[in-house]
């Protein structure tokens, strides 16, 4: 399958959590808390089938359904200050398809006694990308539009 | 750029809520293949005018399209860029970056001040 379409976006996300920036960081660089935090719902259960938080290391996720693999996920780290910075990559597939990938950088700034994390998300989805039907079709021609649109604008 | 910025909920829930009508997602459809007057866009449609008109000015609002006046006609732009903001697989991966964090917050709760 061919790429057909590209999106990118960066996204920053900011929490204000009560504990400390020693124990935030922890919570990321645990395996087993980061499998357990690192599911967005009670439905997807994450297995961790490698993990190795180290510069250069790589983390390898299945996200299960109800026990069935629907993505998964491989990270790799590229930067890593504790309690205080992480950069990694992480490259997302539904069966061998490639979804999107994020550079992901995680600061941990204390406040207080508590901590704000603030992660940055620099996304690209290819492909795959569930536009609704009817407007899908028209997707190509309306890029190839674009420029044109854009000159006369 | 807009591209850069991300959209607040807000204005992600107007953009889906414009897509949810099938009406609205025809005209989508249709302004994919190039911009179009108002009435061409209404004219597959068996609905007053007016009626037609609140639908545009939804999609207008929400940013998926623009409207200008050229002489007597009202032509209308898609918006590629709100659209392709709106487009599935980013917004599903962060919306689970969302639930992320805040799952981290509550296991951070639950710990204790211990490690």
């Amino acid at each position: 399958m061919s790429h057909k379409t590209m999106v990118h976006r960066t996204t920053t996300l900011e929490r204000t959590y009560a504990a400390s920036p020693q124990r935030t960081f922890h919570a990321w660089e645990n395996p087993e808390m980061r499998r357990i935090w690192g599911s967005p719902s009670d439905q997807v259960e994450i297995r961790n089938d490698a993990a190795d938080f180290r510069v250069g290391g790589e983390d390898i996720q299945t996200c299960l359904v109800e026990g069935h693999p629907v993505a998964t996920v491989h990270g790799r780290y590229h930067d890593i200050v504790p309690d205080a910075r992480i950069v990694y990559t992480e490259v997302i597939r539904d069966d061998a398809q490639l979804q999107g990938m994020s550079l992901v950088s995680a600061e941990f700034i204390a406040e207080g006694t508590g901590t704000r994390l603030v992660v940055t998300l620099q996304t690209i989805a290819v492909d795959g990308s569930e536009l609704l039907a009817e407007v899908e079709i028209g997707w190509i021609s309306a890029l190839d539009r674009l420029g044109a649109l854009f000159v006369e604008a | 750029m807009s591209k850069c910025s991300a959209p607040d909920n807000q204005e992600l829930d107007r953009g889906f809520q414009a897509l949810a009508d099938a009406t609205r997602r025809a005209v989508i459809a249709r302004l994919t293949a190039g911009e179009a007057s108002v009435a061409e866009l209404a004219g597959p449609f068996d609905m007053a005018l007016s009626s037609f008109l609140q639908h545009v000015r939804v999609l207008e609002a929400a940013g998926l399209i623009t409207t200008v006046k050229k002489g007597r006609v009202r032509m209308c732009r898609l918006e590629a860029e709100r659209l392709a903001v709106l487009e599935g697989w980013i917004s599903r991966y962060e919306a689970a970056w969302h639930s992320r964090l805040d799952r981290l917050g509550q296991m951070l709760e639950t710990k204790g001040d211990t490690q």
